[in-house]
């Protein structure tokens, strides 16, 4: 193989002048910073990676900022300078949307990090962004609170990295989502001021101001601190695993759970490749079920209510209790989300996680696996729902397809992406529930959301950064002429 | 298992075991996560990424693998993966 001259060293006068404000140590410009910082955990970024290509963009430089005012410098100097920044947590995506194009200012969060304030009254914490998420669960448990957003992702994400992308925890049932928990944000805007959006429960005071940002994936500014809701740590806590004869039944009865106002903390309903693999310590006669796993948390006696209801309607619905195996065995291994003997094998491993109406379901889960499969004839997937809500799912789908050569694999993983997003949105569903947008999904926005949708998105981003600085290419927003998406080409 | 395989598991892992960082986790630059010098390791071994004595100094530098081990999904040991293919990096830099 042939060594790859890395892109050019970020200009001397650059590197001095952030060194003023972050200070020497903070900004890393070798080539090998450059190049580590250049990726995230996007699938399609690590098909290459693994192949022996290094990324065709790398950041300019990277700098790590300690504190708000850091952040708001660097920004006011990126602004007239005109160049392009991409904010970094710890670059878990899986849509690129911290993956370098070229030639930005990679601005490293994690120097913002702790616990501002819990408020034992309101129920809140004051967090900042750069925090690492298992840390900041951590630190509430110890003061007797959890934060309810516990993504597969935790130990290797951080709080503004959950904002930004919009994200979900496996709670999100019983807790929402994370635009469910905000409740006020700091963000420094491109030019360097601070918007302190003050947090409040509810207001009536105009558009959600938070709305703009939350989801925003750094293209509008930068989240330095968020106050979210938290919750006392449950007293009691039941776990559940059971049987569905069929999916239809299984899927009808967690509408009706939550339409019934029951609010699980876990729901995970498995298709039958995904419950195959789960099954395989239980009794002969339950592995061709479709399983179901259910976790209830709260006050002793609500819990125990919240349970027997449940049971009551899984009976109902010809659904039956087992033994507990495979929740434990989920439980064991919830914050893992890697498969080293397939991306060994050199699979073209993803996933991809839609929303869609009960209305939708379960013919969707049927339409979106054919719409794949007539695509990647033979390719693995597998598919669970464990975002479940009274109007709608996530249905969380996981594809393998076979080895192959680089630009075979890639062409086939991008036609599966898009016949499953196409036919999400025919069914009615959103694109994407919690993994976000970033590089890859952008070519779905005006899908999504129509012409119009993405044009009110698009002008937004003009008033706020119109140099459009902000982590350029990425949410389906054009990037300037200077960066070239490297998916897209 | 073979030091190369080993790096190559670590070097897409999503680094779950960030976390063990505890306190020191935001002081800590990604280029010093297992996973960043699992990926330069397997990019110098198989040539794509020039071996200097800046790549080597800092593939030496393993105090925050090793404390990350602990939280290590898969049992791995990436320091010891590390140091046992840095002379066949150093051979590299001598070559050049």
């Amino acid at each position: 193989m042939t060594e790859i001259a890395p892109p050019s060293a970020p200009p001397e006068d650059l590197v001095r002048r952030l060194a003023r404000i972050v200070g020497a140590g903070n900004v890393l410009s070798s080539d090998l910073d450059r190049f580590v910082y250049a990726r995230d955990r996007a699938p399609f970024g690590t098909y290459r990676l693994r192949e022996g290509h290094l990324p065709e963009g790398w950041p300019c430089v990277v700098v790590r900022p300690a504190d708000v005012s850091e952040v708001a410098d660097v920004l006011r100097l990126a602004c007239e300078a005109g160049i392009p920044v991409v904010p970094y947590g710890a670059g878990s995506g899986v849509l690129g949307g911290a993956a370098s194009l070229g030639g930005e200012i990679v601005i490293d969060l994690k120097r913002l990090s702790g616990i501002i304030e819990i408020d034992r009254v309101d129920h809140t914490a004051n967090v900042c962004a750069g925090m690492n998420g298992a840390l900041f669960e951590a630190e509430l448990r110890r003061a007797g609170f959890t934060c309810g957003h516990l993504p597969q992702s935790l130990a290797m994400s951080t709080v503004g990295g959950w904002v930004a992308c919009r994200g979900a925890g496996q709670a999100s049932s019983r807790y929402g989502k994370i635009e469910d928990m905000v409740l006020g944000l700091e963000v420094v805007l491109p030019d360097g001021r601070l918007l302190d959006i003050r947090p409040q429960s509810r207001r009536s005071t105009g558009p959600d101001l938070a709305g703009i940002f939350v989801g925003s994936e750094g293209t509008m500014g930068i989240i330095v601190s968020a106050t979210l809701r938290i919750w006392p740590v449950p007293a009691a806590r039941r776990n559940l695993a059971v049987g569905f004869a069929s999916l239809e039944g299984g899927l009808e009865c967690l509408r009706a759970i939550m339409q019934a106002g029951l609010r699980p903390a876990v729901v995970r309903l498995y298709d039958a490749v995904e419950s195959a693999a789960r099954t395989q310590s239980l009794d002969a006669a339950d592995r061709d079920l479709f399983l179901c796993l259910l976790s209830f948390e709260g006050p002793e006696r609500i819990v125990a209510a919240e349970e027997a209801e449940a049971l009551e309607m899984i009976g109902c619905a010809g659904g039956r209790r087992l033994a507990d195996a495979p929740f434990h065995e989920w439980e064991a291994v919830r914050y893992q989300s890697y498969s080293p003997q397939h991306q060994a094998a050199g699979r073209f491993m993803d996933t991809i996680e839609v929303t869609l109406p009960w209305h939708a379901l379960p013919q969707g889960y049927g339409r979106l696996r054919a719409a794949a499969q007539r695509v990647a004839p033979g390719a693995h997937f597998g598919a669970h729902w464990s975002h479940v809500y009274p109007d709608g799912a996530c249905q969380y789908m996981t594809l393998r397809l076979d080895p192959a050569p680089l630009a075979e694999g890639e062409a086939l993983h991008r036609s599966v992406w898009d016949a499953v997003e196409r036919e999400c949105v025919a069914l009615g569903g959103a694109i994407a529930h919690h993994h976000g947008i970033g590089l890859l999904r952008g070519r779905w926005m005006e899908l999504e959301h129509g012409a119009a949708g993405l044009d009110v998105i698009a002008a937004v981003k003009r008033t706020i950064d119109p140099r459009g600085i902000m982590n350029p290419g990425k949410l389906g927003l054009p990037a300037a002429a200077t960066v070239r998406n490297s998916i897209d080409g | 298992m073979a030091e190369q395989d080993i790096l190559a598991i670590c070097a897409f892992c999503p680094a779950p075991c960030r976390s063990a960082l505890g306190e020191v986790h935001g002081a800590t630059t990604e280029t010093r996560q297992p996973s960043a010098l699992a990926l330069v390791a397997r990019s110098a071994l198989g040539g794509r990424m020039p071996v200097t004595a800046d790549i080597l100094a800092r593939l030496g530098d393993l105090d925050t693998v090793r404390t990350c081990q602990s939280a290590c999904s898969y049992g791995l040991d990436i320091a010891a993966a590390l140091e046992a293919v840095r002379p066949r990096l150093e051979a590299m830099i001598d070559a050049r």
